[in-house]
């Protein structure tokens, strides 16, 4: 009987955390693009936090920067520089969901990297923000 | 050694039902959730003085505050998620079929997530064709809308210039209870 309970609490342990699959940390995310970023570009050099920081504030060629929304403190919460709708902070250290869901960060750097310069974010680029976010405390 | 492995099979089976009957009570409960919005929109609805402000835009017995959870979600992160009943059918598909330039912003859904939430809007749309002031039809904002003008025609344009009301799209500024859906008259502080 215990043998009966016990394997059977495990597949149920097993199954609920096969429902909740696809949770990430934002560590593992990095990760990824690394390795993304070292098939598609061929001179990578590896990620850089100040390149990032520079990335998400300045424009490139359109009304918004990424920290029109975001703020220019990550740890802050941001606002919707159209909507005025706030926004959470966009730094792991304060908001412990950011980047944990990799659909919702494909999601949001297609729309965000197209509104603010008209294209696709690279994964050296995205590698770059993410390390800078990571290092704001 | 053969009595084992039907236990194991057994034990498969008997977790393979438990599991399935939690995913299920999962979905129950987004269902009286949905249940328990209806019956409270209702109720302040019908309870409300200014009754009948909203008829136009659905009648009486439909709900204020129908919700889904992805349309909840996907429209609320940018802007507060408009209730549907604020257009009319062809308005949402043509909103729906222009995503990837909403107004300036890049708004891009998965395919099913947007077949979900147009069929939830389209579902609970104003059942009166919505007329838009500015000739451009179907309407794409609320804002443009004859029955938003007419509904906002006692609003001094001191309040619309108001830094905190930005843009007639920012019903929180005035209607403190329109996140949960609510815009009845008693909720409507103006910002000074
Ligand atoms: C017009 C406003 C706006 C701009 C500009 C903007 N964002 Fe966002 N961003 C949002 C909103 C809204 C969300 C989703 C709301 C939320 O998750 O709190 C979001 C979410 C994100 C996410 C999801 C993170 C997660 O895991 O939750 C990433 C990544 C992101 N933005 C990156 C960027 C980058 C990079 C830029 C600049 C290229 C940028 N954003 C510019 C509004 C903006």
């Amino acid at each position: 009987m215990f043998r009966i309970t016990s394997v059977s609490a495990f597949l149920l342990v097993a199954g609920l955390s096969i429902q909740s699959a696809y949770a990430e940390t934002p560590n593992g995310v990095l990760a990824a693009l690394q390795s993304e970023a070292a098939k598609s570009a061929p001179g990578f050099q590896g990620f850089s936090a100040a390149r990032g920081e520079q990335f998400f504030k300045q424009k490139h060629g359109n009304e918004w920067s990424c920290s029109s929304c975001h703020t220019d403190n990550p740890a802050a919460t941001g606002k919707h520089a159209k909507t005025d709708k706030p926004i959470d902070p966009m730094a792991p250290s304060v908001n412990a969901e950011r980047f944990t869901n990799p659909k919702k960060i494909d999601k949001w750097f297609k729309r965000n990297c197209n509104d603010v310069l008209d294209r696709a974010c690279t994964p050296q680029e995205k590698g770059d923000v993410l390390s800078y976010l990571l290092n704001v405390r | 050694m053969m009595k084992n492995i039907g236990n194991v099979r057994w034990l498969i089976a008997i977790s393979t039902l438990l599991m399935s009957i939690t995913m299920v009570a999962a979905y129950a409960d987004d269902d009286e959730d949905e249940g328990g919005n209806r019956s409270m929109g209702y109720e302040r609805h019908s309870s409300r003085s200014g009754a009948g402000e909203d008829e136009g835009n659905g009648g009486k017995g439909r709900s204020s505050m129908v919700s889904n959870a992805k349309w909840k979600e996907e429209c609320g992160s940018c802007h507060l998620a408009y209730p549907p009943r604020y257009l009319s059918a062809d308005s949402w598909r043509a909103v729906m079929s222009g995503l990837d330039k909403h107004f300036g912003s890049n708004a891009t859904l998965d395919p099913e997530v947007a077949t979900e939430i147009g069929n939830f809007l389209e579902q609970n749309a104003s059942k009166k064709q919505q007329r838009s002031t500015n000739g451009i039809e179907p309407p794409l904002r609320i804002s443009d809308t004859k029955w938003f003008k007419s509904e906002h025609r006692e609003v001094s344009s001191s309040i619309w210039k108001n830094p905190k009301v930005k843009s007639p799209s920012n019903c929180g500024a005035c209607h403190t209870k329109a996140d949960s859906g609510s815009f009845s008259e008693h909720d409507v502080r103006m910002p000074r």
